[in-house]
């Protein structure tokens, strides 16, 4: 007796410690490769490297929190990268030095640095709404809602670039109250560190304690069963999308000056690094499911990796590939899961 | 029983040899590309371009690191078109603490912060194929600049045409086909507003003016640097200009191959004698001239279609960047430095003409 129920016992916890490992098979890859950069070059384990992959996750991580509400609602969100960049443009054409030569608005005076950040958001905001509000009501598909919207912000964007006094010339030349304001630093912490930790309070705080973020949830997990409840369905997806859009106006704001230029191509590509970082981090495509820290993990497993593949001097296409394979198994083990719950 | 179980459990061994395999492959590539990437030798300095992508970039890059054989170890990175990516690997190499960058920005104004960052840091620059602003160039005396003046590209096609012309503007040869004395042109231009567009495309027409040749724009179509955008437009300015033209100007090799493939269709550059070679001197030829020395285009003034091309010294761009580079490292050989620099920040490498 007492062997048979050993041999249970051994055999249970071969099954849990299989799962475990299944479970968290994607983190146990990704701390190999770290492992193994930190080996190939040790002076990769210094202040300054930590210092600079703080800094180089904070856009990103305000992004991720953006499109991240969007996929606890089984959406997406394509338009970002071009939201991002309408704000950069429209950032970077407000706050141009006043001796620069070739100035979007020749006779912009100075503005308070919040002035085009509050513009951005505004603009950016409509736009999500928008996506929202065809999501919503016309029950289209985030995905072509937003791809939509991408097409559309990118011709928006461009005409807005275009009429500039320059013509469609890069937009550069930043007033470095601005520049200053965004990639210095404070006691230390460079600022962009600063914002991002501040913002990740405020969507923790609007996602655990609030009851927009009680109907997040919900409506992510099972809309239906939220619409019985009681909860405005179409009201908490189009906050949801606009408050994306704020997060990208704030992204946009923050990118320009740390490229230190803008133009109608700047944030191409970067809704699929944010979507990429969420789904590492576990929030979950089907739905309902997803943490702040999950996307805050996700952002800087995407960054340490890049940057420490950057940082051994690894080629660019290696790297790709790297990437690439791990989003799929990230999604793999996310579908594995859902699989399990129904 | 034995039979049963067997192929199982070497199906099983078979799958988990497969992944160790596998992670061990994984493990030996990234160990090898470490390896190459970080073996330090002497001195580091980081090559960073725009977009590895662009063929003549990755053909740029291959002659710097030939150049450089035992001077430096170079790194190199690809921004893959992004000034973002561009600015994390450099902020990457700035902590190895490397002896120098050699940057090809993505987007010449975001030089103005990588300037500041890198005097910050006591590391000095050489930029190359885009140029900063002058203004910010002047930030810091240990930043260089190694390239070619867009104008003189336009002012040497130019020449290529006159030329060919017979260089008499008062005494047009037979390829003044109308006889007016006038040269019935086609620009192509790249892009509306960019600069090297621009200065190609004034310049070309400044050099006709001030050598006092008369020309006759028949039409400055832009047509975004691309070929088949330049095959497209070719076909509806043919329609129209087909009987008139006597030379196409574009501002680089891709849209003059566009251009000439559309012109081929509509009865231009026969090959009378099937030799395989365009005759020059039959009626259906007109000259075309590119910029850039892209190898299809070496090919087509080979076969006879393109009449020339302006070429960017890419190698001489090498070897100077290099010498530079010694030279701002202060190794045991630097100091020798074979081209002029002006103003102790800029080296300009002229372009080469092309014909066969």
């Amino acid at each position: 007796m007492s062997g048979t129920a050993t041999r249970r016992l051994s055999s249970m916890t071969k099954e849990q410690w299989k799962e475990l490992l299944v479970k968290n098979a994607i983190y146990i890859v990704i701390f190999m490769i770290i492992m193994f950069i930190i080996i190939s070059e040790p002076s990769f384990l210094s202040a300054n490297v930590f210092r600079n992959i703080l800094t180089q996750s904070a856009v990103r991580l305000i992004l991720a929190f953006g499109v991240g509400g969007i996929i606890i609602l089984q959406g997406t969100d394509l338009s970002l990268g071009r939201s991002v960049g309408f704000a950069a443009v429209i950032t970077g054409s407000l706050l141009q030095r006043a001796d620069y030569a070739s100035r979007f608005y020749p006779d912009m005076p100075a503005l308070p640095l919040v002035v085009p950040l509050l513009i951005a958001c505004a603009v950016s905001a409509f736009f999500s709404a928008i996506n929202g509000w065809v999501v919503a009501k016309f029950k289209i598909h985030p995905f072509l809602a937003t791809l939509g919207m991408m097409i559309t912000l990118y011709g928006v964007l461009s005409i807005y670039f275009a009429s500039g006094a320059p013509g469609p010339q890069p937009i550069g030349g930043f007033d470095t109250r601005y520049t200053d304001f965004v990639i210095g630093s404070t006691l230390g912490i460079p600022n962009l560190v600063i914002y991002a930790a501040i913002i990740s309070v405020i969507v923790w705080v609007l996602w655990n304690k609030t009851t927009f973020g009680k109907n997040l949830y919900a409506v992510g997990g099972n809309p239906e069963a939220a619409k019985v409840s009681g909860v405005n369905v179409s009201k908490t997806i189009i906050l949801v999308y606009v408050m994306a859009g704020i997060l990208y106006g704030i992204g946009g704001y923050l990118e320009a000056a740390r490229i230190g230029s803008a133009n109608n191509g700047t944030g191409y590509g970067y809704e699929l690094d944010a979507i990429a970082a969420c789904v590492v981090g576990g929030i979950s495509f089907s739905g309902g499911i997803g943490k702040v820290s999950g996307a805050v993990a996700g952002v800087l497993m995407f960054t340490v990796i890049s940057y420490g593949m950057t940082f051994i001097g690894m080629d660019q296409y290696f790297q790709y590939i790297i990437k690439g394979v791990i989003i799929v198994a990230a999604v793999a083990l996310d579908a594995k899961k859902y699989i399990k719950k129904t | 029983m034995i039979p049963t179980t067997r192929p199982r459990r070497a199906g099983r061994l078979g799958a988990a040899a497969a992944v160790r395999a596998s992670l061990a492959a994984l493990a030996a590539s990234l160990a090898a590309c470490a390896l190459l990437g970080c073996a330090s030798k002497e001195a580091r300095v980081g090559l960073f371009l725009y977009n590895q992508a662009d063929p003549y970039i990755e053909v740029f890059a291959r002659q710097i690191r030939d150049e450089s054989n035992s001077a430096f170890l170079a790194v190199q990175f690809d921004a893959g078109n992004s000034q973002l990516i561009q600015n994390e690997q450099i902020e990457a190499m700035i902590a190895k603490r490397p002896a120098l960058m050699m940057i090809n920005p993505v987007d010449r104004l975001a030089s103005h912060a990588l300037i500041r960052r890198l005097k910050a840091e006591d590391i000095p620059i050489i930029f190359f194929n885009r140029e900063p602003l002058a203004e910010d160039m002047a930030i810091w005396d240990r930043c260089y600049y190694v390239g070619a003046r867009a104008e003189q590209s336009g002012q040497m096609q130019a020449e290529l045409a006159m030329s060919l012309f017979g260089n008499d503007p008062s005494g047009l040869n037979e390829y003044d086909r109308s006889g007016d004395g006038v040269i019935q042109v086609i620009i192509l231009k790249g892009e509306q507003g960019h600069q090297d567009a621009e200065l190609r495309t004034r310049e070309l027409l400044r050099s006709f003016e001030a050598r006092g040749f008369s020309i006759e724009i028949l039409a400055i179509e832009v047509a975004n640097w691309k070929r088949d955008e330049a095959y497209e437009k070719m076909g509806a300015l043919l329609r129209s200009h087909q009987d008139r033209l006597e030379l196409v100007a574009s501002n680089n090799d891709a849209m003059a191959l566009g251009a000439i493939m559309r012109m081929r269709q509509q009865g231009f550059f026969k090959d009378d004698d099937q030799s395989g070679k365009v005759d020059r001197f039959d009626d259906s030829w007109r000259p075309v001239v590119g910029i850039d020395g892209l190898v299809e285009a070496e090919e087509s003034i080979r076969e006879g279609y393109l009449y020339g091309t302006v070429k960017n010294d890419s190698l001489s761009m090498a070897k100077a960047m290099v010498e530079l580079a010694r030279r701002a490292i202060g190794g045991p050989d630097s100091g020798e430095l074979h081209y002029r620099l002006q103003d102790e920040k800029y080296i300009w490498i002229d372009y080469q003409p092309f014909i066969r």
